[in-house]
């Protein structure tokens, strides 16, 4: 086997180091994303993320934040008759948990197919990416179907005029994407990527990641049931019967003091011929302790 | 106010889930029904996973029945004979039925088998309660109903195991309601409900017991096959979430309270007026959702 020289190592070396993403110049400023890290807290909901960068003159940008791809398993609904069931599973991988698109203009005049379809932007690049099993399934029906319920869940967004551009510099012209972070989004780590755009095609891009981690309480209550599970059970039992209870006897003791309103006689205690459908002889009569027991309180 | 659930790995407001767990809380203290049938879907409806509303149900359950089988307990309406003889029936009943669903899945189209079920029974349930309690209104039912029960007497006093509920103030062979429960357990488990929507009406219209006492005693059973079913879930499935649980069942056990201090100014007949009309609402939804055209082709696990 032949050795390539040392200068032509070095050079192509050089070259790959160089170009890190073909076809693209070198990118620009980093993506700032305020926060980095959304913490998932006891009282978490939700909440607004920034994300800031900066483009040369003249680019475009188009903004996305992708999650995970994930593999899901929903029914698959079909008719029989005048009726819908679900009628088969349906496993679905390769979409990712999560697609936020942000733009100025429309994506198809911004960039050409091609790019699109290369760099994964948009629904359609979503459909050709998903696996569906089993295969045999109608794959657009599924697909489209797919979407819709992303599209509700409010994980899959397509936001037109979702970058406001900043006036010009001579570092650049700074753009930023303002949005409340999904809420329903589960902990992950989520990738952000900002495209710089011209003539069509994407020139430079930028990438930065943004960690979802649950913290404090959430988090050890999520740890001690997938990893306690029987301890878990047993407290859940417990808890909730003391719950209940314990609500009934405060209740109880509150009615005693009088704190609660007083209630008032039954219809069935005021008028004992209204008797209740029920037993043979009615309940006006079977409403009263049996004999040898004690009334209740 | 939002709220983390940790298990579910979203969050929700905190004020809707108490809300929700009361106005549940307040039907099962008023009817003796756990309330699965309404919880289940509309926690799925404001965004929970349909397996983590469906095991922490089973969790809120167990708090909001503690508290109704503590107002009616000392009401006098819990008979603990024929809870657990029900108890027994029940857990025998969701055993077969767990087995009868696998063999169901196994056939294929058991879904549609389900929805279907779900519909007849809970349609003719809701049917029968609403006509029977509006024409005992209307004729004044005592005398008529002493005849009917009269000729089912005779059948039921030949059969062996008789036992006295002198709460319920009736006496029956321990076989009726055992294998009754065996069979609203068999429903309830290939249903996926907790069954007391049935419980209490066998109850009244087979078993003559007394609406408040059956509705006691409904609620008795339910505590314990829920306490099971939230166990099971924990360990196999890991889908209790406690904190969800916790804040249905605050705002279901002060609703369960009121719910059984209401039935008292209720009597018998309206309460099941009022539950067969429920029952009719929700068939009546469930029908229509089988029948609209779904904005999605695909669902969830256990929509």
């Amino acid at each position: 086997m032949k050795r390539v020289p040392p200068i032509l190592a070095v050079l192509l070396t050089l070259a790959a180091g160089l170009t890190p993403l073909c076809g693209e110049e070198p990118a620009g400023q980093p993506l700032k994303l305020t926060p980095e890290t959304i913490q998932m807290g006891a009282f978490y909901s939700g909440m607004p993320l920034r994300i800031e960068g900066m483009v040369r003159p003249g680019s475009s940008v188009v903004v996305v934040v992708r999650g995970p791809d994930v593999e899901e398993v929903f029914n698959l609904k079909g008719r029989a008759g005048p009726i819908w069931i679900n009628k088969s599973k349906v496993h679905i991988s390769g979409a990712p948990s999560l697609f936020l698109c942000f733009h100025i203009a429309p994506l198809k005049e911004t960039l050409s197919l091609s790019v699109l379809e290369k760099y994964q932007i948009g629904y359609e690049e979503i459909h050709k990416q998903m696996r569906i099993q089993p295969p045999e399934q109608d794959r657009e029906v599924v697909r489209a179907s797919f979407i819709t319920l992303k599209t509700q869940e409010n994980v899959y967004r397509n936001i037109r005029n979702g970058v406001q551009m900043g006036t010009a510099t001579p570092a650049g012209v700074p753009y930023s994407v303002e949005f409340h972070w999904p809420r329903r989004a589960p902990p992950a780590a989520y990738e952000v990527k900002a495209y710089e755009c011209r003539d069509h095609t994407v020139v430079s891009q930028t990438i930065a990641s943004l960690k979802v981690v649950e913290v404090g309480f959430p988090a050890w209550m999520a740890w001690f049931a997938r990893k306690h599970a029987s301890l878990y059970g047993l407290m859940a039992v417990i808890v909730a019967m003391l719950a209940g209870f314990g609500i009934d006897l405060l209740a109880s003791r509150l009615r005693r003091k009088g704190i609660a309103t007083r209630a008032k006689p039954s219809p069935a205690e005021t008028h004992p011929e209204a008797a209740p459908a029920g037993a043979g002889k009615g309940e006006s009569e079977s409403e009263k302790p049996p004999r040898g027991l004690k009334p209740a309180a | 106010m939002p709220i983390f659930l940790p298990v579910a790995g979203l969050s929700i407001n905190l004020i809707l889930l108490v809300g929700v767990g009361a106005l549940v809380g307040f039907l099962s203290g008023l009817f003796g029904v756990g309330g699965g049938f309404l919880l289940t879907p509309i926690l799925m409806m404001i965004g929970i996973p349909p397996t983590v509303a469906a095991a922490s149900d089973s969790c809120q359950i167990v708090a909001a029945s503690s508290s109704g089988v503590g107002a009616h307990f000392r009401l006098g309406n819990v008979d603990i004979r024929m809870g657990i003889v029900s108890l027994l029936g029940g857990l025998s009943g969701a055993a077969f039925g767990v087995h009868l669903l696998k063999f169901l899945r196994a056939l294929g189209d058991a879904d549609l088998a389900i929805t279907l079920a779900f519909i007849i029974m809970l349609g003719g349930t809701g049917t029968y309660m609403v006509v029977e309690s509006l024409r005992s209104l209307r004729r004044g039912s005592l005398v008529r109903k002493t005849h009917r029960a009269g000729r089912a007497q005779g059948f039921m006093s030949n059969l062996p195991l008789q036992m006295a509920f002198p709460r319920s103030r009736v006496q029956h062979s321990a076989l009726l309601p055992f294998f009754l429960c065996v069979l609203v357990g068999i429903l309830a488990t290939v249903m996926g409900v907790g069954g007391g929507f049935m419980i209490v009406p066998a109850m009244v219209y087979l078993l003559r017991m007394p609406t408040h006492i059956a509705v006691g005693t409904s609620l008795f059973q339910i505590l314990f096959t829920c306490a099971g079913v939230t166990y099971m879930q924990a360990t196999t499935n890991f889908t209790v979430d406690l904190v969800l649980a916790l804040l249905l069942a605050v705002g279901s056990t002060i609703g369960a309270q009121i719910g059984a201090r209401t039935s008292r100014f209720l009597r018998g007949d309206q309460l099941m007026i009022l539950l067969g009309t429920m029952a009719l609402l929700v068939t009546a939804k469930m029908a229509y959702s089988i029948i609209r055209t779904p904005p999605s082709l695909l669902a969830a696990i256990g929509h």
